[in-house]
């Protein structure tokens, strides 16, 4: 194409699938040329940071994880400050935002994702609306906080209750709002949703739920929130985490197989020649139903953008591996405790078995989810340790044991135990973990 | 493949002798003591008792810490870039100033070898590597009495003791026989 510009390999983007792929390729042992578009002008960002930058747990840099040096180190020629405006899957060429044009063998598409905004009158437009997703969200709601005394959160999600946790931390009179029934909704089992519900109104968050926002309105002082059938509710700022779209408008869907992101096969391959995806940008396959699933998680864009790497250095490699975990898993800290959750505690339907584990307090502890004896699904709180185990057990798909008390309520140590059984790790059966100063129990 | 964990080149790991292991624990005691760790707290290696009734009775023991994986799950997870690798020698190790407390690593690691102390953030093995930068051993090789532990080049660890040991465990666990079936 006249005037185009000839690249081998093209990144589009410049997050942690973008890095890894970079990473990949060079360890595959590609030494040609790199060229990496990117609508931000500066080092790749982690928006999973942002709590910790918002919490001031780390500085701002901090939330740039492989540093500014990058792309020196890796040898990356970079187009940065015009995204990709458009794709032509056919003629492999990218046109940027400010109209030059790029010719490519090979090209990625890592454009990661942005917050969902939905299309609700007086929302988008709200000054004191802020979204928390990239690096300037972050930088903006840390302004606000000098000022802001009271905040409603919008989306009990991982990120709504990452950040209603942060700003009620950080002082302000915090209100926690959801369209679902629970918290958490796809990631918690309703049970365990209404134990951290618990936990939130016991910091002096208010929850709300089964709440619909109908439109956002004017006050003084800040935006009034109007629902469907539910009073309205008035803060100094609100804080939008409904979701995130992936940045795919430049993508021409007759020619690139889309869905939530573009779908891809486990090297990261789409249906388009030479063309890759990874991250929030992909859509891969779950290892638990052969389906493709968005995942939207660092760890596993990081994974896929390795994978792909790899794949584009011409290096065969596919991207299940054992402990990449394709299937949904995620852990945080959150309110003192550690939850965690994997493959899908809301499995239902015929021969799914739910087993709910409590402390001696009665307060739940873990939720397994059962499929014909098959651990589908895991929500745990604290037991970090353990999780290893319970991990593996989900990923080889190991047979559980019959449980000996009818009622399905055991401990979860008692679990533990039993499934220290599991042939996998067989040697742990009789699991005993000792400590300094324990007495040997020696059976002979 | 740098990177992609292929290779042995370089790695260190621990080689460990399950036929002379005693089950003393000084291992343990000593990896508290070197990396201040409380006594009623964690320990980063931690030793497992294996036990079968019989016949014929079988009782082993297992001293594990950080695996140093090859294609460490662990750094791929973590989100700061606090986990990185020693060069030579690819221990991985934490740099605690860049830990957030996320624990991503402790979902991503296989053998429950990350451990959360009481500020938060994560800590491991590191393979004692402030006493190897001066030629040392790490304090749990130093102290087992029996040598059962040693650290050393994987490369020099043959494939036909690498055998003798898997098929040490793999002895050991098939007497703990459970009825599962994988």
């Amino acid at each position: 194409m006249k005037g185009a510009l000839s690249v081998a390999n093209l990144i589009l983007g410049n997050g942690g699938a973008a890095a890894h792929a970079v990473m990949g390729l060079r360890a595959a042992g590609y030494s040609g040329s790199l060229d990496m578009v990117s609508g931000e002008d500066g080092a790749g960002f982690n928006p999973m940071l942002l709590p910790y930058f918002l919490k001031r747990a780390i500085n701002h840099e901090a939330c740039f994880p492989f540093g500014p040096d990058f792309y020196e180190r890796h040898g990356v020629t970079r187009h940065f400050g015009s995204p990709a405006s458009a794709l032509d899957a056919q003629a492999r060429t990218v046109t940027l935002a400010d109209c030059r044009t790029l010719c490519y063998e090979q090209c990625l598409v890592a454009t990661g994702a942005r917050a969902l905004v939905p299309p609700l009158p007086g929302l988008a437009d709200n000054p004191r609306m802020f979204t928390f997703r990239d690096q300037h969200d972050g930088l903006r709601l840390t302004r606000a906080l000098g000022w802001a005394r009271s905040a409603v959160v919008l989306g009990g999600s991982l990120v709504g209750v990452k950040l209603a946790e942060v700003l009620a931390g950080r002082g302000l009179e915090v209100t926690l709002v959801d369209l679902a029934p629970q918290l958490l909704p796809g990631a918690a089992h309703p049970l365990m949703a209404e134990y951290i519900r618990g936990l939130f109104e016991q910091r002096g968050v208010a929850v709300r739920l089964g709440h619909e926002l109908k439109a956002v309105g004017e006050r003084e002082g800040g935006p009034r929130l109007d629902f469907q059938g539910s009073p309205s509710l008035e803060a100094d700022i609100c804080c939008l985490c409904i979701g995130v779209r992936p940045n795919l408008d430049f993508l021409n869907p007759t020619q690139v197989p889309l869905a939530t992101g573009v779908l891809v096969d486990e090297t990261q391959r789409s249906r388009a020649p030479g063309l890759f995806a990874a991250g929030d940008a992909a859509e891969g396959l779950n290892a638990q139903t052969g389906r493709h699933q968005w995942f939207g998680l660092w760890g596993k864009a990081c994974y896929q953008g390795r994978v792909a790497g790899w794949n584009m250095a011409g290096v065969s490699r596919a991207y299940p591996g054992a402990y990449a975990g394709t299937w949904p898993e995620f852990i945080t800290p959150l309110l003192g405790r550690v939850f965690s959750s994997l493959g899908d505690p809301n499995r239902q339907g015929e021969g799914v078995r739910t087993i709910l584990c409590r402390d001696q307090q009665g307060d739940p502890k873990a939720v397994l989810v059962l499929e014909n004896q098959v651990l589908v699904g895991l929500n745990l709180l604290d037991q970090v340790n353990d999780l290893g185990l319970l991990r593996g057990a989900l990923i080889r798909r190991l047979p559980w044991p019959e449980p000996r008390n009818p009622q399905n309520e055991v401990v979860l140590d008692r679990l533990l135990a039993e499934l220290g059984g599991l042939p996998a790790s067989g040697f742990l059966k009789s699991r005993q973990v000792l400590r300094a100063g324990t007495p040997v129990d020696f059976p002979i | 493949m740098p990177g992609g964990g292929d290779t042995l080149s370089d790695q260190l790991g621990f080689i460990f002798e399950v036929a002379a292991c005693s089950g003393c624990m000084a291992c343990v005691v000593a990896c508290q003591d070197q990396n201040d760790l409380p006594g009623d707290g964690p320990s980063f290696r931690q030793v497992t008792k294996l036990e079968q009734d019989g016949p014929p009775p079988v009782l082993a023991f297992l001293s594990l810490s950080c695996q140093h994986c090859g294609d460490a799950p662990c750094l791929m997870a973590c989100p700061t870039g606090a986990i990185f690798r020693h060069h030579p020698g690819e221990v991985v190790d934490v740099n605690r100033d860049l830990c957030v407390g996320c624990r991503s690593c402790a979902l991503a690691c296989p053998f429950g070898a990350v451990h959360f102390l009481a500020d938060g953030k994560m800590a491991k093995c590191n393979f004692c590597h402030q006493y190897m930068a001066h030629g040392l051993q790490p304090a749990c090789v130093r102290i087992c009495p029996t040598g059962a532990l040693r650290l050393g080049p994987l490369e020099d660890y043959s494939q036909d003791k690498a055998a003798q040991a898997s098929r040490s465990i793999l002895q050991a666990a098939a007497h703990q026989a459970t009825g599962f079936k994988e």
